[in-house]
């Protein structure tokens, strides 16, 4: 064992000793003597007890000679460190490289330059040191553990530069924070060792969107060094395409739009722009996009008869080409087969179900197959060749069970039915046979006599509920004018799905009932309005919110609200390839397919065609991730600053930037133990201040 | 407190007055409106002002009958009279070295002075007569008791030409005292007793046999009631400059039970011998002392003459 300092210039401040020395008996001024009246009271002090004080002011310079010498060996970091036989230090270090394979990596030879940085840096790590490999894009791949496998016949190094040139690049964007997550997992994991020297390197162009906008407080550990290495120029000249999407205008044409982007060229360029529609092309354009800026291009579509088009735009090769093309896929929205089932009114005017159905289109441009029956009817539509999936039950004369109990079936294989409790339907019976399955009860009608002059109104639409967001402006939301001269008194049971979506007024005797709620069953949702839809019971028919109200409520029960997701280079597709009753990918239909990986994810940018269930050969655009594009950077410090933990913290944690600190760190017994000394100092300075208060200094 | 005129009491601190230059406006200062008047004559006989009548006693002197009134009483009453003055006052000075400390603006020596000088004018005033001795290992100053401005004057001027020195020897000068002074007159002794106790008691004993009225002013410095110093010195004797190192906070107990001991001893000793003592600081407003010492030998006073029937005057 011996003794060594990592800083041992600081053991010059042990020059110091001298201090308390002269503070004691140079430059301390003998102190003047007290002239006093008379000594006779004073009593005398021995001699014995002047000699004990002269030794008491010894020991207390030879204390703080003491503290300062505690202080300079503390500063200069003293270690023991064995005699034995010392391992090199870069034989014990542990290394993880981080190759950046995202696709803004793909630009020129970068992702070449990438793994040539990293074959350097195997080859200045020792040859026993233990090397590991990451190729990470939005997540972090292992394609060299640090442990070694059990049958490896490879050194460490051996293995790391087989993985570090089978690393491809990827069509995905970078993710910072999962890979430095994935390294010091790795590294701290099989170095549980204090004085093993840990670096992660990593190797990217430094994207800064690939920076997490929020790293939770997380920073990469102390205990591991950081090493970034900056491939590329961030001058790269790219050009891509953004934010393209497809709108149809109120004449039905449908209009392809979208953004060329000049992200770093310094003086404006002149794109081609090429449409390529159903494997064809079919239109080009030129645009001049200045430097830094973006221009819109815009294309029409032909739309004639065709219920799917689909392709991609394509710009011109330049530094990064997967940018240049992005593909759409477009298909006609779905009819929905819509039933309304009712009975003849013969001596109503305009009984409820005509009102519903003259205020839904019907023709080529609508969303609706509109039928209607009555009770009679109902099994044979139900089992037709194009059963429905949305049923409006209204102006029903008399709720029979066979009725109830088809509804309540059709609902539960997942149908969807918009009942109308109107005057014909009595209280109990629909209680029985239906209201109390869906969570729902009628406690009778409000009014035993329909007057002009008592009615109800509402009091509370729910417009967070998406039949009513469309409603939200001040010039659409108020339904209180709508007058409901009869009503069922709706009451949602307990313990039910069954939730309100309108209330009318509350009386002084009864709380606020439903007027609107929605309920699930089975497979299928079901609501319900405690009112007819003829005049007699409500003027709601005249009232201009009628018809967008009824198309919401049947856009929302057929589904046709749901937004398609846009799919990205990188989302998982497992939802769908798992479900059977959503189809199966097939992927041959089209001249530029999409490519998943066998765990679900999509690997490649292009068209996926699905070939099942519920819309068979419906084709979706799958394309990179625009914010990849976006080559500024940001500086390898602020990487450091964002991700990694504090100089200071690495220093304190025994982080080492030189090799020949860490050796003197290496071994088992080289334990700094600085700090002991700096506990001892305290106490001392306690100790002083003790003494020096009981010598009344 | 008030005075005779119902007005609160305004002491003076010290330092104020040690700040007057003038001796005589000090002692005025102090005296002014505190005592005028109070004392009377030890004996009472033939005098200026009418006393009482008492009857007439066989063998008296018949011409102290008042004729007048046995004409009209056919009575014989003799005329008593209040005699102003016929005190002799001796005050003692010490001026020695010990004298001069001081652990604020006003050193004992300074306070003494001041209370000498007060005390020289209060007598002015009652026309007695009083003399000054200054001393401290040997004589300084004699002036024998006598009334008078010019005697005020020579004493006040005698006070502010001392200077304190030297050490302390007190009973060499009260010996030489008690071989000068006429029985029956009033010492009064100023200083910090910081002497061996018995020596000073045995010759204040002896003028007290002489039937001397002895005061004893003992003047404190504040230090040296607390010992308040708390840094490790070495103290210097201010009359033999002997030097002892010492820890204050170690000696501290010992040295206020010497100190207590001692002037215990002294007070002790002093009222059995109906000696009056009194211990000033030099902090405390030199008016207040003294207004509370003469109420304080006045009450005394009085009981003594009422139970003893051997004086009809108090001082």
């Amino acid at each position: 064992m011996s003794l060594s300092f990592l800083t041992p210039f600081f053991l010059a401040g042990t020059g110091l000793l001298v201090a308390p020395w002269i503070i004691h008996h140079i430059r301390r001024p003998e102190r003047e003597p007290m002239r006093f009246s008379s000594l006779m009271f004073i009593p005398n002090v021995q001699k014995e007890v002047i000699e004990r004080r002269r030794l008491q002011h010894i020991l207390l310079m030879l204390l703080r000679m003491l503290m300062l010498a505690l202080l300079a060996f503390a500063f200069a970091r003293p270690i023991l460190k064995s005699t034995a036989a010392i391992v090199p230090f870069e034989d014990r270090a542990r290394h993880v490289i981080l190759i950046d394979n995202s696709y803004s990596m793909s630009t020129l030879d970068w992702l070449d330059r990438a793994k040539s940085e990293a074959i350097d840096i195997l080859s200045t790590v020792g040859e026993e040191a233990t090397v590991g490999v990451i190729a990470f894009a939005d997540r972090p791949v292992v394609m060299a553990s640090l442990e070694t496998p059990d049958d490896a016949n490879a050194t460490s190094l051996q293995r790391a530069r087989t993985a570090i040139n089978s690393i491809e690049p990827t069509q995905v964007k970078t993710n910072y924070l999962a890979a430095m997550q994935r390294a010091q997992e790795m590294l701290l994991r099989t170095s549980e060792e204090e004085n093993v020297l840990l670096t992660a390197h990593i190797i990217s162009d430094f994207q800064k969107a690939g920076m997490p906008e929020r790293a939770e407080g997380w920073k990469l550990s102390p205990r591991v060094q950081f090493n970034p290495v900056e491939i590329g120029e961030s001058a790269a000249p790219n050009v891509s395409i953004q934010d393209l999407g497809l709108t149809i205008d109120s004449q039905g044409r449908l209009r392809l739009r979208a953004k060329i982007k000049n992200w770093i060229d310094a003086t404006t360029r002149a794109c081609d722009v090429t449409l390529v529609t159903n494997g064809e092309s079919t239109e080009s354009k030129t645009v001049d996009v200045p430097p830094g800026n973006a221009a819109r291009v815009m294309f029409e579509l032909p739309t004639s008869n065709a219920r799917q088009l689909f392709g991609w735009l394509q710009l011109d090769d330049d530094a990064l080409n997967l940018d240049n093309r992005r593909y759409f896929a477009w298909s006609a929205p779905p009819k929905v087969p819509t039933l309304i089932l009712g009975d003849p009114q013969e001596e109503v005017r305009w009984p409820g179900a005509w009102l519903i159905q003259k205020a839904l289109p019907t023709g080529a441009d609508s969303p609706w197959i509109i039928d209607s029956c009555d009770q009679t009817d109902l099994y044979a539509k139900l089992g037709g060749t194009n059963p429905p999936r949305v049923i409006i039950a209204t102006e029903l004369e008399s709720l029979t069970a066979e009725t109830a109990q088809r509804l309540l079936d059709f609902v539960e294989r997942g149908g969807r039915l918009l009942l109308n409790l109107g005057a014909g339907v009595e209280p109990d019976t629909a209680n029985a046979l239906l209201l109390e399955k869906i969570g729902l009860a009628s406690d009778g009608l409000m009014y035993e006599k329909i007057s002009a002059y008592q009615f109800s109104a509402l009091a509370w639409v729910d417009l967070d509920h998406p039949i009513f967001i469309p409603f939200r402006g001040a010039q659409f939301n108020n339904f209180s004018q709508i007058k409901f001269f009869n009503h069922h008194k709706l009451r949602i049971t307990d313990d039910t799905t069954a939730r309100s979506l309108a209330r009318f007024e509350a009386d002084r005797s009864t709380e606020s009932p439903p007027a609107m709620t929605e309920s699930t069953f089975g497979e299928g949702r079901v609501i319900v309005w405690s009112f007819g839809a003829d005049l007699e019971w409500t003027d709601l028919p005249k009232n201009p919110r009628f018809v967008p109200m009824l198309h919401e409520t049947l856009a929302h029960l057929a589904d046709l609200n749901e937004v398609r997701t846009v799919r990205i280079v990188g989302d998982s597709l497992n939802d769908q390839t798992n479900a059977a009753t959503n189809g199966e990918l097939r992927p041959d239909t089209t001249s530029a397919p999409a490519t998943w990986s066998e765990d679900g994810r999509l690997t490649k940018a292009g068209l996926l065609t699905w070939s099942n269930e519920p819309e068979p050969n419906r084709i979706e655009a799958v394309n990179i991730d625009a914010g990849e594009s976006d080559g500024t950077r940001i500086s390898t410090g602020e990487f450091e600053l964002r991700l990694c933990a504090a100089p200071d913290l690495r220093r304190v944690a025994g982080v080492t930037r030189t090799s020949e600190e860490a050796e003197l760190l290496q071994t088992d017994e080289g334990k700094e133990f600085g700090h002991f000394l700096v506990m001892a100092l305290l106490f001392s300075l306690l100790l002083e201040t003790a003494y020096t208060r009981y010598l009344s200094i | 407190m008030t005075t005779s005129q119902g007005q609160p009491l305004q002491y003076i601190d010290p330092e104020q007055l040690a700040s007057i230059g003038d001796l005589q406006l000090l002692a005025r200062t102090v005296v002014n409106g505190l005592m005028t008047g109070m004392h009377k004559s030890p004996r009472s006989g033939s005098a200026i002002e009418f006393a009482q009548y008492r009857p007439y006693t066989q063998g008296e002197d018949p011409k102290f009958v008042d004729w007048k009134l046995y004409a009209r009483t056919d009575r014989l009453h003799v005329k008593q009279f209040q005699e102003e003055t016929n005190l002799l006052c001796t005050m003692v000075l010490d001026c020695s070295a010990s004298m001069d400390y001081a652990s604020g603006a006003v050193s004992k020596f300074q306070y003494a002075v001041m209370l000498t000088a007060a005390l020289s004018v209060l007598l002015h005033d009652q026309r007695d007569a009083f003399g000054f001795i200054g001393y401290h290992h040997e004589l300084i100053t004699h002036i024998p008791p006598k009334g008078g401005k010019p005697n005020l004057q020579r004493v006040l001027v005698s006070l502010d030409n001392m200077k304190p020195a030297g050490k302390t020897d007190a009973a060499a000068t009260l010996q030489y005292l008690g071989d000068v002074l006429r029985p029956r007159g009033m010492v009064i002794l100023v200083s910090d007793l910081l002497h061996p106790v018995d020596e000073v008691i045995d010759h204040l004993k002896s003028l007290r046999a002489r039937r001397h009225d002895v005061m004893v002013f003992q003047i404190s410095d504040p230090a040296e009631q607390t010992f308040p110093f708390d840094q490790t010195t070495t103290f210097v004797d201010a009359e033999d400059q002997a030097e002892r190192y010492a820890v204050p906070s170690a000696v501290r107990e010992g040295y206020l039970d010497n100190r207590r001991q001692h002037f215990d001893a002294i007070r002790k000793e002093c009222l059995a011998s109906e000696i009056d003592f009194e211990e000033l600081t030099t902090s405390e407003p030199l008016d207040r002392a003294l207004h509370r010492y003469l109420h304080h030998r006045n009450h005394a006073l009085l009981t003594k003459s009422g139970s003893a029937g051997r004086r009809g005057a108090n001082v």
